[in-house]
Parts: structure tokens; sequence; C-alpha cells
């Protein structure tokens, strides 16, 4: 299957910074990817590399087999946005803002946009400078929905919704997903929304990808294990593949990342002490990783 | 006289289920069948399990095991009991998905890998069903394995309890007859 949006060694500097470094992946069709990364990590950086926003310094992505920055309108209509500030037309009412992203396209589903716009009780009379933030958030949404993209790519989605929003929200993302052929791209702090929707996920560190790949891989290769001898531990008492350690006299607790059960079985007669395994949801994993 | 969905039990006055508006159940509280409805409320569908019931597993997303793993645990659990006996419909992926708000490729994993090793079957244009008792009634060794994550459960709140090994089987015996005499009147009630 060839990938919708793939990138070779992506990097970006603006003037001496540089944002983001060495930055490769690919995204299938049917993917949630959840993007989490500490403010400044280069989420936002990344995920206009990818719209073809603005060019790589070095290092290429593609999206539907073009470059993304020379993308042409054929591909451009297969995507759909969310940026972080919206950009709505504040004159308009927000029907008419409605109408003419609509205008550009010939496949509008304006029947989904009925039906979302009244589920989500968005007031479509209203004029958009008068709408609070959370139904600008909403209405921007509706406007990268509403051509039934096949790639959607959301900044932040969801910073500004309450939860019986968000929670409508990713039923409608989910219902996406499960269409299998469409793929989504977001990037958020709200951790626990990230664990319910995304099947991959990218945790970007200081402008790297310090780690990607399946969720559930990242839950289960992570753990925490409670060390409890008998006897007082070596000062200099370590485990293979600690991302940290706290060692107490006789109580060590450390993470470990690359777990695999049958290292249980060694740690244990190696110590010849009991040793108790605690499985890590993704926000203790995200604070473990950037210790 | 209205049946019982929880335990099967007839009687004259049925009341209402908290978890149904429709289902009647005979009694507040009591009984395991009745009050631990996590594991037990599987009941109420046995009979009309169809792609709209959804609410039947119990999926945490915030918790350190997977998801496809925690429903695949608990469809295994409810197959080998025979809670869902074979021939029963599960809820489609993309039902299970939107209700529960979770990604629909964690469940189809999960569907997947319960197909492989023949818990469940696909036939065309119909849902996931049950496979055939026949094939998937597994030893006792086998149901005692799914059982481990819970016992090392157990062991980690006894040690941090400091209870002792002949305090805890005392205690886990004594459940164990209670929850028996609840099944032999339930048996008896039928």
């Amino acid at each position: 299957m060839t990938p919708y949006i793939a990138a070779q060694r992506l990097a970006k500097t603006f003037g001496r910074k540089r944002v983001l470094d060495d930055v490769s992946f690919r995204v299938e069709p049917g993917d949630v990817v959840g993007i989490l990364g500490k403010n400044g990590a280069g989420k936002t950086t990344l995920l206009e590399l990818i719209l073809g926003f603005t060019p790589p310094s070095s290092g290429s992505v593609q999206i539907f087999s073009h470059e993304s920055f020379r993308m042409p309108g054929s591909a451009r209509r297969r995507i759909g946005s969310v940026p972080q500030q919206d950009e709505l037309l504040n004159p308009l009412s927000a029907l008419d803002q409605l109408r003419v992203i609509a205008s550009f396209y010939e496949n509008w589903d304006s029947e989904l946009i009925d039906n979302l716009s009244r589920q989500w009780e968005i007031d479509l009379s209203e004029r958009v400078k008068n709408l609070s933030v959370g139904q600008r958030q909403k209405l921007s949404i509706l406007l990268a929905l509403g051509h039934r993209p096949d790639v959607l790519i959301l900044d932040e989605p969801v910073a500004s919704l309450d939860p019986i929003a968000r929670r409508q929200f990713m039923e409608q993302i989910v219902s996406i997903a499960a269409d299998g052929a469409r793929s989504v791209i977001f990037s958020s702090h709200i951790v626990s929304d990230v664990e319910r929707l995304a099947n991959k996920i990218w945790i970007l560190k200081d402008g790297r990808l310090s780690w990607q790949g399946e969720l559930d891989v990242l839950k289960e290769s992570i753990v925490r294990v409670h060390v409890r001898s008998a006897a007082p531990l070596a000062p200099d008492f370590t485990l293979p593949n600690a991302l940290s350690i706290n060692r107490e006299e006789c109580h060590a607790t450390a993470v470990l990342f690359d777990w695999k059960p049958h290292i249980l079985k060694d740690v244990e007669s190696q110590l010849g002490a009991p040793v108790e395994i605690e499985s890590l949801g993704l926000e203790d994993i995200f604070l473990e990783l950037h210790r | 006289m209205a049946a019982c969905r929880a335990c099967r039990t007839r009687r004259a006055t049925p009341r209402r289920s908290i978890h149904s508006s429709t289902t009647t159940y005979h009694r507040k509280t009591p009984s395991i069948a009745h009050s631990y409805w996590p594991l037990y409320h599987v009941h109420y569908f046995t009979n009309s399990l169809d792609s709209q019931n959804t609410v039947m597993f119990i999926l945490s997303p915030h918790s350190g095991v997977p998801i496809y793993r925690q429903l695949l645990e608990q469809i295994r659990r409810m197959v080998a009991s025979g809670q869902l006996p074979p021939g029963t419909e599960l809820p489609s992926i993309r039902d299970l998905g939107v209700k529960h708000a979770i990604n629909p490729m964690t469940i189809s994993k999960a569907y997947a890998m319960l197909e492989a090793e023949g818990v469940l079957e696909r036939r065309r244009g119909k849902p996931m069903t049950v496979a055939n008792r026949t094939r998937v009634r597994s030893l006792p060794a086998k149901r005692l394995q799914q059982l481990e994550p819970h016992l090392d459960q157990l062991l980690l709140a006894a040690r941090q309890l400091e209870l002792s090994e002949s305090e805890v089987v005392r205690a886990l015996r004594q459940r164990w007859e209670k929850s028996n005499d609840t099944i032999h009147r339930r048996t008896a009630a039928r």
C-alpha cells in the first residue's frame, strides 16, 4: 500500500534555530496519528511542512506522492486542516462562512455539515466575530470536514472545547477512521484524547521524533518495575534499559523501555527478590520520556 | 410473571434494573449476579445480543493495558465461561468505536486475534459471531492462565496489606463457598 504521507530526514531551521531535525515517518490510509510534545517541540512546524505551507530546509515530505510544497490543487482538495489559530472571516455570518468554503469544492457534503452544526449547537445565523472561542473552533472543524478529505490535519483541535463537544468531535474522528481509507493527524496536549483516538503516536522532543510507533506497542514496551529486596541494594544498583531509577535501601523503582515479559524472570533470578510490574498510561509514559 | 434477566428466576414482582429501562430483575441488591454487574450484566443481553449492545464491555483507555488487550481478554473470558454462547453476534467495529470513542483499528485488532484463535468467526456480510462451542471450550489450564493477571493483583494487594498466605487463602475459600451457595440457590429456583 502506498502511504498517504511519507517524510525522509525532514529538517527545518528558522534563522539559526533548528526547529525540526531528522524526522522520518509514514502515514498509511486508516491511520490516526496523535502528536505529543511540549510547547515549542515543533508540532505546528511539522504539520505546516506536511501541508506544504513552507518548504523544508532539508529532507523531503510527500503527500499523495507529491512534494508537499509543490502539491497540485487536485492533491490539496483531498486534505482538510484545522490550524491552531482559526482563519475565519469575521464580518460574515457562520452560515455564509460555510457557504464560501463550500463553493470551493464540488463534493461538499451539505447533509453532513447540516447535521453536525445542529448536533454541535453552532448558531449559523450569528456573525463569526460574535462567536465564542469554542464555537469558532467547532466551525473551523466543520470547514475541514465538509469535503470529506482523505487526510485530515488538526493542530490542537479541541483546546477550547468543553468535554461534551470534545466527545462529539472524537465520535466524528472515529467514524472517519472507521472508513479505513482516510487518515487523521492531530496534535493535542489532552493526552487522554490521544489515547482514545490514535493508533500511532509521535512524540516530538526538541525537534526530533523521540518515539514513534503504535500506541499498543508503546504501552507494552514501557513499564514501571518495583523491586523489593531482603538485603539493602547496592548504591549503584541498576536495571537493563532503565529510563530512570529511584533507590531507597531495600526498595527500587525504575521505568524500563524495550520491556519483554521474559526479562522479568532474568531480573528476579539475578536479584533473588520479587519484582512487581506496573503498566503505564500514556500520560505517565510521556512524562517519563521527558525526564 | 416476568423472568429475572440476571438469573432467570421467575417472580411475581419484577423490578426495573438500574442499568436498562427495559430489563426486569428481581431484587434490589444481594447475590453476586445482581450486585457485581460488570461481570454478570451480560446475562441481560445473552438472548438478544445484537450490534446495538456496545455497552457490555468495560474499556478504560487510560489504563496501561492496551485497549485491544482489554477487549480481547473480556471477550475470551465471556466466551470461556459461556456468558457469550456460540452464535452470539458481536457489535460492529464502527458501533463499538463510536460508542466508546476509541480507535476502530484497536477493535479490529482484537477481533482479528480472536478470529485467529478460533474464538470468533466472521461470515461474509454478517457481524462477528462467537464460534462453535466445541472448538472454543478451552482446557482448565488455559482458562486458569487467563486468571493469572487477577491473581497477581490480588497478590500485590495482599502483600501491601501484609496479610499472610493462609489468611488470604482462607478468605478466598470463604468467598468461593458463599458464591457457590448463590449459584445453588439460583439453580434450585429455576
